[in-house]
């Protein structure tokens, strides 16, 4: 029998994580906060 | 866990003494330039992002990371990975929204603590904030800092193989006296140096063993199936559970996120860091280290599940799989990190109970006007005082220690959490709701774990709301004799009295024992600081 993870435990155990990791990226590179400090 | 060779040993315990002994280093170096109180308590405020990131998230995460985060989805498969977006969510509020708010402030107000930063920002003329502030974060800490000294004492007897009481005591003591030593020598700018080196090594660890044992296993695929082939519930977010466990288990994982605002070792990081621009950057490597720690240990979990079918204690489990999977120096340097992510969380909360002394009270609130070098010896005699008694402590009484642990994050969480956010946001919040706040936050706690209890042992909690009000009481009688009490100050006892019994009948009667006690807590102690601010204004 071949088993699969359900669709809650992909978001749950690499969507979500990912998604945030990007999100961090993102602000880094083009960030309110870091167009602020620049200024 | 004697699986080790003796020759395998003798690497092992190499290993572990050059690491050791790298944490000296580090401390003998930062000593070198510790020369007063903001050195001493804040390093300066000269930390860059990669020190203050990574240091605020290491001293965050305990033994629990590496023994307990790894045991949950050991026991309940992907289900058990609850906590990781609780306490993700946790990282992203402290990293994006109080991080640069509270570095701001603390350097607009020159505030060297949490509790500085709290009463300078509300004004806090006859000390009643900064004495309740502290006397919440000493019990708190003492606690957790024994804990995690028992814990450290478990980790050395396990791995040198020494069986026995002989090998725990040996552990609580080497562990407790090097962390000392650091952490007494070279104040914040150690401690943060410290956290750095070993919270590095944790992430490193817990990278590079999950996806070991994964590729050991034959990969992703290899490993989905196996654990199917055991249970097919752990392929699954709620783990087969329905109804109200569910729900528990849901919010109870989010739920440990909201404690991460309120804890002053963490956000202390933050008030250290150099400028915006390195906070900035510490919100990604923060949230990279978050991840990879938590994720890391969960897949451990998974695949120590798979590969450690006999396997007894589920947290030993990242144990195991270094000393079976991994040449005996990577199998010590693994068990240097699990080491290391208790200690780095020891030297941080034993900083913060001594700079509560030092700083708090001997220097702002009874008013003793120290010069850098008396400053900085307080601070050291301080941190030896409150680190022996944590040796004592975890010397004596195991069990009680344990309950102390899960208490403490739910009672720090709690009584500054909600706090730290309003002074953050900055708005309608005066010194007499911030008093109420953290006596409701510490009250509902309280209630909570012992409600949880009450079915088990009914005769032993029914006089608890007595003892709640005679408490209050005290806490008035002192206050009034005193003098040191407000009007607005009753009222605050007062809400959180009624905050407490509110919290005590609502388990009672709806026997909410599932959900974690932070997450009432934490919106009970929230809701008294801003009634209690709407009614009461500040005489002065």
């Amino acid at each position: 029998m071949e088993y699969h993870l359900s669709f809650g435990a992909h978001l749950l155990a690499w969507v979500f994580p990912a998604i945030l990791v990007l999100a961090a990226i993102a602000d880094l590179i083009w960030g309110k906060y870091a167009r602020k400090d620049k200024s | 866990m004697n699986e080790l060779g003796t020759s395998n040993l003798g690497i092992v315990i190499s290993v572990m003494i050059l690491y050791l002994a790298v944490l000296l280093v580090i401390a003998w170096a930062a000593s070198r330039r510790t020369h007063g109180g903001e050195d001493f308590h804040l390093a300066g405020r000269s930390l860059g992002a990669w020190t203050a990131g990574i240091s605020s998230t290491a001293s965050s995460e305990s033994g629990w990371v590496t023994l307990g985060a790894v045991g949950m989805t050991f026991t309940h498969g992907i289900a058990g990975l609850w906590f990781a977006p609780g306490c993700l969510l946790g990282y992203l509020v402290n990293l994006y929204f109080v991080a640069p708010r509270l570095r701001a402030l603390s350097v607009e107000q020159d505030s060297l603590t949490l509790t500085d930063v709290l009463t300078k920002r509300w004004g806090d003329p006859r000390n009643v904030l900064r004495i309740t502030a502290t006397l919440i974060i000493l019990v708190c800490m003492m606690g957790y800092v024994a804990a995690q000294m028992t814990a450290a004492g478990k980790a050395f007897s396990s791995t040198m193989g020494i069986p026995g009481k002989t090998g725990y005591l040996l552990g609580v003591i080497i562990g407790a006296i090097v962390i000392i030593i650091v952490t007494s020598l070279g104040g914040f700018r150690a401690v943060a140096w410290t956290d750095l080196f070993q919270g590095l090594l944790v992430a490193i660890a817990l990278f590079a063993l999950p996806i070991y044992a994964v590729l050991h296993l034959g990969g992703f695929g290899a490993l989905i199936s196996g654990l199917g082939k055991i249970d097919p519930n752990y392929l699954s977010a709620t783990g087969g559970q329905a109804g109200a466990a569910l729900f528990g288990m849901v919010v109870g994982g989010l739920g440990i996120g909201l404690g991460y605002p309120g804890m002053p070792h963490v956000v202390t990081r933050y008030m250290a860091t150099r400028n915006e621009n390195e906070i900035r950057r510490l919100r990604l490597i923060g949230m990279m280290w978050g991840v990879t720690v938590f994720y890391g240990a969960g897949l451990a979990g998974l695949a120590g599940r798979v590969l450690l079918p006999s396997l007894e204690d589920p947290e030993q489990t990242l144990m195991v799989l270094a000393v079976k999977l991994m040449h005996p120096v990577l199998a010590g340097l693994l068990l240097a990190a699990i080491i290391s992510a208790i200690l780095s969380t020891v030297s941080s909360q034993l900083l913060v109970a001594a700079s509560s002394v030092s700083y708090d009270i001997v220097e702002e609130a009874l008013g003793y006007e120290a010069d850098d070098k008396r400053s900085l010896l307080l601070g050291r005699i301080t941190v030896a005082i409150v680190g022996l008694l944590g040796i004592l402590v975890a010397l004596s009484e195991v069990r009680l220690v344990f309950w102390f642990v899960l208490f403490a994050w739910s009672g720090l969480g709690a009584a500054f959490g909600p706090l730290v956010l309003l002074a953050a946001i900055g708005r309608g919040v005066t010194r007499h709701g911030a008093l109420a706040g953290m006596l409701t936050g510490v009250g509902v706690t309280v209630a909570w774990k012992l409600g949880r209890g009450i079915s088990d042992n009914p005769e032993a909690f029914a006089k608890v709301w007595w003892q709640t009000i005679i408490a209050a009481a005290l806490i008035l009688m002192i206050g009034r004799i005193s003098k040191a009490f407000e009007a607005g100050d009753i009222a605050a006892v007062f809400a959180a009295l009624f905050m407490t019994l509110t919290s005590w009948w609502l388990v009672q009667r709806w026997g909410l024992y599932n959900l974690y006690e932070l997450v009432p807590a934490f919106f009970f102690a929230g809701a008294a600081t801003l009634a209690v601010s709407a009614v009461f204004k500040p005489e002065t």
